[in-house]
């Protein structure tokens, strides 16, 4: 057992400190909002973990466990100009890797009133494409466990928008109509690496966001001085896009798709970082009942490949696909989830290089307690068990059975 | 001399009006269900005249009509529904701690509101009957409605889906239904009020459609 308040749990006491000062204040249009977290960590797990460059899937592993400070956020939001607003997250993930502190989104958002039902968002910046109908929370996160589904701890590690999204919706309450719906388009630069860590990894399942100015142990060394991966840089040139669609009936139901398409150039490179080519489409519903009972489910399949081939496909390509059925039960101050996840990824070229097949199951179970609106105790449970041909090169079995519990104390302010 | 009388007379007249008005007033009793038999709560209910006096009550109305208040609280309209005569003057407080910019494009009422926490804006009055939708411009969810109406005899239904307007003038009204959750026109209905109580009951041929979630107050959906 290990006691580790790092540098992490100063930097949420100095949030907590700083930003229960600024909420005496009167802050105007602004809002200032606050997370952190305390848990205790306890593991059940063969491999160190990848965030310590270990073949471990999960965020933890048996030399960081124990009392550790879970992640630090804090964001601020208001207009800039009647229309329009800011939005700024800074995060601490409170590990050693890189920043103490790093900006997770920032980005500045155009609201012009509406004149019809028609109503136009357009977002700039860096900040989440909609795709998770899991967090909900700012700071992007979830108010039903504390770690995401495969699917959306991948988007958290890997994916975000540096660039511009346009979001149009057609309200229906004007027309006295129970549904909305919306399409949007993007257009992004700067996530050029995105597919590394489910080629050489595979899914994961954890609450750790990657701050856009940090990195993280490359999961296959190929080279020297190559240890780390930057996520958000651009190597080609080219520009990304995804178009997605919306259907929103009665705040109950969401039903929400995207197709995402990084447009990478696997024949570039930067240095010694590749170009990554990679593409998903990804549905998913979200049905919230009176009763308090929240079902999602979502899917996403995809491809990502990488190195020069005479077809321009790439020279080693794997397919990914990941589907999750999430049960919670609101009670008043009680929430309960259950989670099941399926993770798979399979090499369809240059399996002879390097074998990126995955086939895991993972299971969330997790509980919830809010103690008044800014206290909130949490207790999850989280299997991953299946195996991972991406550490066969490390000389470890590729099966594995990684289990760890989490008991955390929230503060929101 | 005789123009005090004559000012007198009229006074007198006046009063044997009202008061013979008074003596011949009725109550009107209103229900309304659904298509499976359930009361609706929460319709508004308006009963309209076009007889020249009530023209005139409509007229004298305007000039009555006093000040309402739609509040947000808890990232929701509060009410939701607010039924007021034309010309009032609607205030819109702040209640919640996060800033709200309502808005209207209906064509009853356009206007936007930023409103912020401890920033009062002046009340937006609404000169034309119809139905005004509100929204928010930062909170996509939140949805409300400003009922404007010329006549002073109106009110929503209760839990039992039932209200009554007292003291109506004898005469023909014309009695409409409506609520944000209609999933069908409703015609109006005729009724004529004497000194008799009369009744006039809606029943709907379709469940009402299904109420919005309010959302948790800590979500800012993504």
């Amino acid at each position: 057992m290990r006691y580790r308040i790092n540098a992490g749990g100063c930097i949420l006491v100095a949030l907590a400190t700083t930003l229960g000062s600024a909420s005496a204040m009167d802050l105007g249009p602004y809002e200032l909002s606050f997370r952190g977290d305390l848990r205790f960590v306890s593991l059940d797990a063969p491999y160190d973990s990848f965030v310590n460059d270990g073949p471990g899937l999960l965020r933890f592993d048996e030399a960081h466990d124990g009392l550790r400070v879970g992640r630090a956020m804090a964001n601020i939001a208001g207009p800039i100009l009647e229309t329009i607003r800011g939005d700024l997250t800074f995060s601490s993930v409170a590990d050693d890797n890189d920043y103490l502190v790093d900006v997770t989104e920032a980005f500045l958002e155009w609201r012009p009133y509406p004149r019809n039902r028609l109503r136009a968002r357009t977002r700039i910046g860096a900040f989440y494409a909609p795709i998770s109908l899991e967090h909900r929370l700012v700071g992007w996160e979830s108010p039903y466990s504390i770690s995401g589904s495969a699917i959306n701890t991948w988007i958290g590690e890997e994916v975000r928008t540096i660039g511009v999204e346009q979001t149009l919706s057609l309200q229906g309450a004007p027309a006295h109509r129970n549904y909305d719906i919306a399409a949007v388009v993007g257009a992004y630069v700067g996530n050029d690496p995105m597919g590394i860590l489910i080629f050489q990894r595979g899914w994961s399942i954890h609450d750790r966001q990657t701050g856009l100015f940090s990195s993280l142990p490359r999961p296959l060394h190929l080279a020297p001085n190559d240890e780390t991966i930057e996520f958000f840089r651009e190597i080609d040139g080219r520009v990304g896009y995804y178009v997605g669609a919306e259907y929103r009936y009665a705040q109950h139901h969401v039903v929400r798709a995207l197709h995402y398409d990084n447009r990478g150039d696997p024949a570039k490179r930067s240095g010694k970082e590749p170009a990554w080519l990679s593409r998903f489409d990804s549905i998913g519903w979200r049905w919230e009942m009176d009763s308090g009972t929240t079902l999602i489910t979502q899917g996403l399949k995809g491809d990502t490949s990488v190195g020069a081939s005479s077809d321009g496909r790439g020279a080693l390509i794997s397919e990914y696909w990941s589907y999750f059925f999430l049960a919670s039960q609101q009670w008043n101050k009680h929430r309960v989830t259950a989670r099941y996840d399926r993770m798979y990824t399979e090499s369809i070229r240059g399996a002879q290089f390097f074998n990126s097949d995955q086939s895991a199951i993972g299971w969330t179970f997790a509980y919830l307690f809010d103690w008044n609106a800014s206290w909130q105790g949490a207790v999850e449970f989280l299997q991953i068990r299946g195996s991972a041909e991406q550490r066969v090169p490390r000389g470890v079995d590729p099966h594995a059975n990684e289990r760890v519990v989490q008991l955390a104390i929230r503060y929101a302010l | 001399m005789r123009n005090s009388h004559i000012f007198l007379s009229r006074i007198s007249f006046c009063v044997a009006c009202v008061a013979t008005a008074q003596l011949y007033a009725g109550d009107l009793q209103i229900a309304i269900n659904d298509g499976a038999g359930q009361p609706v709560s929460g319709a508004v209910l308006i009963a309209s005249s076009d007889s020249p006096a009530n023209s005139a009550r409509t007229a004298e109305n305007r000039s009555a009509a006093s000040n309402a208040i739609m509040d947000q609280a808890n990232k929701t309209f509060a009410p939701e529904v607010i039924v007021v005569r034309t010309g009032t003057a609607v205030s819109f407080p702040n209640s919640d701690a996060v800033a709200h910019q309502v808005y209207s494009f209906s064509p009853t009422k356009r206007f936007s509101l930023p409103l912020y926490r401890g920033r009062p804006y002046p009340p937006v009055t609404f000169d034309q009957p119809g139905i005004v939708t509100l929204g928010c411009n930062i909170h996509d969810f939140m949805v409300g409605y400003v009922v404007v109406t010329d006549s002073p005899h109106f009110l929503q239904s209760d839990v039992q889906g039932q209200g009554v307007l007292r003291d109506l003038a004898p005469g023909t009204y014309r009695v409409s239904a409506w609520h944000p959750r209609f999933a069908e026109s409703v015609a109006e209905q005729a009724v004529v009020v004497t000194n008799q109580n009369a009744t006039v009951t809606f029943k709907l041929t379709k469940p009402l459609q299904p109420p919005r979630k309010s959302p948790d107050r800590r979500v800012r959906d993504y």
